[in-house]
């Protein structure tokens, strides 16, 4: 048969006229697709049953028809080249993770380029500061109660010693 | 993994260097596609911005599509030409149909068309759902043979064939239920 008499004279009237009924049959027995029954069906990597679920939701819902056509004719149009601008845009979107614990070369480089994060680097600087002023303080005060304590003990034993002078007999 | 030379399981993993390189090899896949859907004279900007949004989706909420993929069923670049001229059409629709308050459309045409026939019911199963998307293809969307063949994946003449019994079937129907449309 001729490509342009490919369809019938009366095929018009009887798909319009049986189209609703079938559709809404179809569109009951078929659940929603997604873009992996499409992508499936266009590589053709479907068994029968899922190929006819497939079919049963394209006929029936003109959205996912309409995808799957722009969408084969995608793959069949010349691939373009991405612009190195949406390339560089779509790597920044992921930040950079911590690496895992044993790789220390790659805890080394994290840590310096934290430090090289502005925000990073201040808040880093602060918590420095505050951990010296907090350790300072407490060498100070520890040394502080040493110097007292030597006092105390000296004090103590200055005492015991003129104790045993004045007494030393009855005291040991 | 193989066309893809992406480790997908280290990019869901959080692995910046899966990602850039997943980003740097695929972007021209999701770039071209974005770009046939709104058409070689959209403004380089909006094809960018709808590729990125897709890239957006893909690592939205600790890279779940992407995690979702699975290999087995088709290509990654097959699945990615899905994604992004899904993202293409809902863009195009977003631009197309600015909202209307529901008071500003006129009531004319909220009104449903009266029904001049009778319904049709078609019993269960009369036509396969390949039939259906046959004539759907071939009459509602008034594609050619050729075009069906090619979108639906499969020969012309399993085509031809398909649309030749979906029909006499429904001549059949028809017939036996409407003597007067069997002329």
């Amino acid at each position: 048969m001729p490509e342009g008499n490919s369809k019938a004279a009366d095929g018009p009237a009887l798909w319009d006229r049986a189209r609703t009924s079938i559709l809404e049959a179809l569109a009951a027995q078929a659940p929603n697709i997604d873009e992996a029954d499409l992508a499936a069906y266009l590589d053709g990597d479907l068994d029968a049953g899922a190929c006819a679920r497939v079919e049963a939701a394209l006929a029936s819902h003109a959205e996912s028809l309409e995808l799957l056509i722009a969408a084969r004719e995608a793959l069949e149009a010349a691939p373009a080249a991405a612009p190195e601008s949406l390339v560089a845009r779509a790597q920044a979107l992921a930040p950079a993770r911590r690496p895992p614990i044993g790789d220390w070369t790659g805890r080394l480089a994290a840590a310096l380029g934290a430090l090289l994060e502005p925000r990073r680097g201040l808040a880093f600087a602060g918590l420095a500061a505050g951990f010296l002023v907090v350790s300072v303080a407490g060498f100070e005060l520890g040394r502080a109660e040493v110097v007292y304590s030597s006092q105390v003990d000296r004090l103590l034993t200055q005492e015991f010693v003129g104790l045993i002078d004045r007494d030393g007999e009855d005291l040991l | 993994m193989s066309e893809d030379s992406v480790d997908l399981k280290a990019l869901s993993r959080g692995d910046k260097r899966a990602w850039d390189r997943f980003a740097s090899r695929y972007a021209r896949v999701i770039f071209a596609a974005v770009q046939y859907r709104l058409g070689r004279w959209a403004p380089p900007d909006e094809v960018d911005d709808v590729a990125q949004e897709v890239f957006l989706r893909l690592c939205k909420a600790d890279y779940r599509l992407l995690r979702a993929y699975d290999p087995a069923r088709a290509a990654l670049s097959t699945w990615l030409t899905v994604i992004a001229t899904s993202a293409a059409i809902d863009h195009l629709r977003r631009r197309k149909a600015p909202e209307l308050a529901l008071d500003a459309v006129p009531e004319d045409s909220l009104a449903e068309e009266p029904r001049l026939q009778p319904a049709i019911r078609i019993p269960a199963g009369l036509l396969s759902p390949r039939q259906a998307l046959v004539l759907e293809l071939l009459y509602r969307r008034d594609l050619a043979v050729a075009d069906a063949a090619e979108i639906m994946g499969v020969d012309r003449q399993t085509v031809r064939s398909m649309h030749h019994k979906a029909l006499a079937k429904l001549r059949a129907h028809f017939r036996a239920d409407e003597p007067e449309f069997g002329g």
